[in-house]
C-alpha cells in the first residue's frame, strides 16, 4: 500500500512511501517492508510492530522495541510545527506544490482587511492583508519585493487553510 | 447551611465549563449547559445534567446575548448564572440584568465589576488607597491625537490596551508615533468584538516586568482573605503560557510575598470585594510592584492556587454567591505548601503560536502523580477558529518547584495529542531551559532568548516509517 504525507505549508514537501506486510508471526508481531521516497533519497527498511494492551511497540530487529506515540489511524499528522496531510493508497488532484508566488493562508479565519490592490508593487515586510482567527488580528506580509497580480479574497470573507489569497509575483 | 438544589446555568464553553459543571454536580446543585449553532455537541454538555441550545453561530448571538440568555435564564427556571471567563463574566449590564431577574450572578457585586472591569476607574480607585500604579491614562483616550499627546508625556514604549480587555486581547505595545497610528484602529476593533467596548487606554510600558498576581477570595459577610500569589511571567503577545505558584521571582522573600499580597486584600476591601478574583500586578526587577488591573471572574490559572493551598476555588465561587458558609474563617486558615506549575495546552502552531485550529484525531494521557489535566479534548472533535485556541490546563505539584518541574517534564511526555498542531513541544523546551530552570524570568523572556526558534523542524523520516507501520497494521486489523 502507497502511503503519501503531504506538507500543508507554503514550503510544500511531500514524501511517498509503499508498505507491504512481510509476515505476522504467531506472537501476533507483524514485519512489514518499506520503501521511502523523498525528493533525495529512496530507503528500504523492516519495521516490526507489536500491539501491547492497546498501545504500539515498533523495533527494527524484533528485539528491542520503543513505544509508538501513534494513537489511532488518521489523515493528518501535526509534526513539530508542520501538518502533513496522510493519503492512503491515492492521492488526489489539486494537491501540488504550491506556487512560489501563491500567497496562501496558513490558518481557517476571516479577512478583516485587504490592503493592497492589483497590480500594485510590493515591498518585502509590507503587510498585504489583515485576517483574524481566534479573535486574533494578524497582519499577513509579503515576504519578498515585487507585485500583486491577483486578489482572491474580500473583506469579510470566511476562508480555510490553504486558501490562495493573492497571487504575487517576485521582482528580479 | 442551604441545601436547597439550585439550578446553575454554566455560561461558556471549553475546560472551564467542564470545570464548573463538575463544581456544581459536586455540590449537588443542577447544571445546565450551553450549546450554539457553530457548536452543536462541544464536549462540556457530556459533564452537564440538563443543556439548553442558545440559537447562532457568532459570540455576539450566542455567549454575548444578554437578551437571549435572560429569555434562557427565565424559561428554564435558573436560580443561578456561572460565567466561567470571558464572554460576559466581566459585564455589568449582565450582572444587573441578572439580579433584576432575581437571579444569582456568581461572582461579585455588581458594583465591584464596575469598578474593577474598568481599567481607568480601578486605577483611581488603587491610587485612593495608595496602591502603587503604572502612570497613563486616567480614563479612556478618545483618538489618536490623545493618545500621541499622552505618550509624548509619559514616555515611550506605550501600551494601548482596551478598557473591557484580558487575556492579552485588544492590547499592542507601541515604540513610536508610528505604531501609535498604525495600532489604535485594530485594537479598538479587536476590543469592540471581543467586549463589545471599543474603549482605549494608553500607559507606559515597563520593560522586562514579573507578572505576579494574587489570588482574592471574599464572602459577603465582609471577609477578604488572599490566596497567595501565581507567577505568569511565561508569556508571549501577553498571552500567558506557563503560570506558577508561588513566585519564583519573589521565592524566599516572605516579607515581599506579604506585602503584594495584602496591597491585594487592601484594594479588594475598598472596592467591596464578596467572591473570587485576582489582582494583577507587575513587578519590576527592582522588586517594586504596579497595580495593573483587577480580574473579577475566576481566572484560566486558578488550578495552581488550589493545588499550593488545598482550597477549591470554583466551589467555594459558587458557595460564596449563595451565601453559604465557607471553611475559611480567617486568613491563617489558608496556608500554602509545595510548587504547582500550569501548563497551557493550545491548538497553535508551537513556533508562529499563530492558533492552529483544525481536527483532533484521538489523545492520550498517561499522568505522573501529582498530576492534573484540566481540558475539553474528545476523539475525533473540529477545534473550530471561533474561539480561544487554549484546549486544555497541564497541572503538577511537588514539594518543591524542582520537583514540580520533573512532574510537568513527564506529564507533557505521557500527553499525546493526534491531528492538531500543539505547543507541547514548546513547553517541553521551556522546562528545560536554564533561563526557566532558575525562576528568573520576565515576561519578555520567551521573545529574548528565542526560545521558540529552538525548536527543532526537520521531519525525521524515520518517524513517518513508523507511523505508516503503525497505520498499516491497524488498517488490516480493520480489514482495510
Amino acid at each position: 500500500m502507497r502511503y503519501y504525507f503531504i506538507d500543508d505549508d507554503i514550503e510544500s514537501k511531500e514524501v511517498l512511501l509503499d508498505v507491504s506486510l512481510n509476515k505476522i508471526n504467531q506472537e501476533g508481531v507483524h514485519l512489514f517492508n518499506i520503501k521511502v521516497k523523498d525528493e533525495k533519497n529512496i530507503n528500504e527498511k523492516i519495521i516490526y510492530i507489536k500491539k501491547l494492551s492497546g498501545k504500539f511497540f515498533i523495533s527494527d530487529d524484533g528485539v528491542k522495541w520503543k513505544k509508538s506515540q501513534i494513537l489511532d489511524v488518521s489523515n493528518t499528522i501535526a509534526y513539530k510545527n508542520r501538518h502533513l496531510k496522510i493519503f492512503r493508497g491515492f492521492k488526489p488532484s489539486g494537491i501540488q506544490n504550491s506556487e512560489a508566488g501563491d500567497l496562501k493562508s496558513q490558518m481557517p479565519g476571516k479577512v478583516i482587511k485587504v490592503l493592497v490592490k492589483k497590480d500594485q508593487e510590493i515591498q518585502k515586510g509590507q503587510p498585504l492583508a489583515i485576517l483574524e482567527a481566534m479573535k486574533m488580528e494578524n497582519e499577513i506580509k509579503a515576504s519578498f519585493n515585487g507585485y500583486v497580480r491577483s486578489i482572491n479574497i474580500s473583506e469579510g470573507q470566511t476562508i480555510e487553510s490553504g486558501f490562495t489569497l493573492m497571487e504575487l509575483e517576485k521582482k528580479d | 447551611m442551604n441545601l436547597e438544589h439550585k439550578r446553575i446555568l454554566i455560561l461558556n464553553r471549553g475546560e472551564i465549563a467542564i470545570r464548573i459543571a463538575k463544581a456544581i454536580n459536586e455540590l449537588g446543585h443542577v447544571s445546565v449547559g450551553i450549546c450554539t449553532d457553530n457548536e452543536t455537541s462541544p464536549p462540556h454538555l457530556q459533564y452537564c445534567q440538563e443543556w439548553v441550545h442558545l440559537p447562532g453561530s457568532t459570540n455576539l448571538e450566542t455567549y454575548l446575548n444578554i437578551e437571549k440568555i435572560l429569555e434562557i435564564v427565565l424559561t428554564y427556571k435558573i436560580d443561578a448564572v456561572h460565567p466561567g471567563y470571558g464572554f460576559l463574566s466581566e459585564n455589568t449590564d449582565f450582572s444587573l440584568a441578572l439580579k433584576k431577574a432575581g437571579v444569582i450572578f456568581i461572582g461579585p457585586n455588581a458594583e465591584a465589576i464596575r469598578k474593577m472591569g474598568d481599567k481607568a476607574i480601578s486605577k483611581k480607585m488603587a491610587k485612593e488607597v495608595g496602591v502603587p500604579v503604572v502612570p497613563g491614562s486616567v480614563g479612556e483616550i478618545k483618538n489618536i491625537d490623545d493618545a500621541l499627546k499622552l505618550a509624548k508625556e509619559i514616555g515611550y514604549p506605550i501600551l494601548l490596551k482596551a478598557i473591557a480587555g484580558g487575556g492579552g486581547r485588544g492590547m499592542r505595545v507601541c515604540i513610536d508615533e508610528k505604531e501609535v497610528k498604525k495600532n489604535f484602529e485594530v485594537v479598538q476593533r479587536e476590543a469592540l468584538k471581543s467586549f463589545k467596548n471599543g474603549a482605549l487606554l494608553v500607559e507606559k510600558y515597563i520593560v522586562d516586568p514579573h507578572h505576579i498576581e494574587v489570588q482574592i477570595l471574599a464572602d459577603k459577610k465582609g471577609n477578604i482573605f488572599h490566596l497567595f500569589e501565581r507567577e505568569c511571567s511565561v508569556q508571549r503577545r501577553h498571552q500567558k503560557i506557563i503560570e506558577e505558584a508561588p513566585s519564583p521571582f519573589i521565592g524566599d522573600d516572605e516579607k515581599l510575598r506579604e506585602d503584594i499580597c495584602n496591597t491585594a486584600v487592601k484594594l479588594a476591601r475598598q472596592v467591596g470585594y464578596d467572591s473570587v478574583g485576582t489582582v494583577e500586578f507587575i513587578m519590576g526587577s527592582d522588586r517594586r510592584f504596579y497595580f495593573l488591573e483587577m480580574n473579577t471572574r475566576i481566572q484560566v490559572e486558578h488550578p495552581i492556587t488550589e493545588e499550593i493551598t488545598a482550597c477549591d476555588l470554583v466551589t467555594l465561587m459558587i458557595q460564596i454567591a449563595f451565601n453559604e458558609e465557607i471553611p475559611i474563617k480567617k486568613q491563617s486558615d489558608v496556608k500554602k505548601l509545595g510548587h504547582a506549575i500550569e501548563c497551557r495546552i493550545c491548538a497553535e502552531d508551537p513556533i508562529t503560536m499563530l492558533p492552529a485550529p483544525g481536527f483532533l484525531e484521538s489523545f492520550q494521557f498517561e499522568p505522573p502523580q501529582g498530576s492534573r489535566f484540566d481540558h475539553c479534548l474528545v476523539e475525533k472533535y473540529n477545534i473550530s477558529p471561533d474561539f480561544d485556541p487554549m484546549i486544555g490546563k497541564l497541572i503538577t505539584k511537588g514539594l518543591n518547584r524542582d520537583i514540580a518541574i520533573r512532574k510537568m517534564k513527564a506529564a507533557l511526555n505521557g500527553l499525546v495529542i493526534q491531528g492538531l498542531k500543539t505547543n507541547i513541544i514548546l513547553h517541553r523546551i521551556i522546562l528545560e531551559d536554564a533561563i526557566f530552570k532558575k525562576g528568573n524570568y520576565s515576561t519578555s523572556y520567551l521573545i529574548e532568548n528565542k526560545i521558540n526558534d529552538k525548536i527543532e523542524t526537520n521531519i525525521e523520516i524515520q518517524d513517518l516509517v513508523e507511523h505508516t507501520a503503525v497505520m498499516e497494521m491497524l488498517y488490516q486489523e480493520m480489514g482495510k
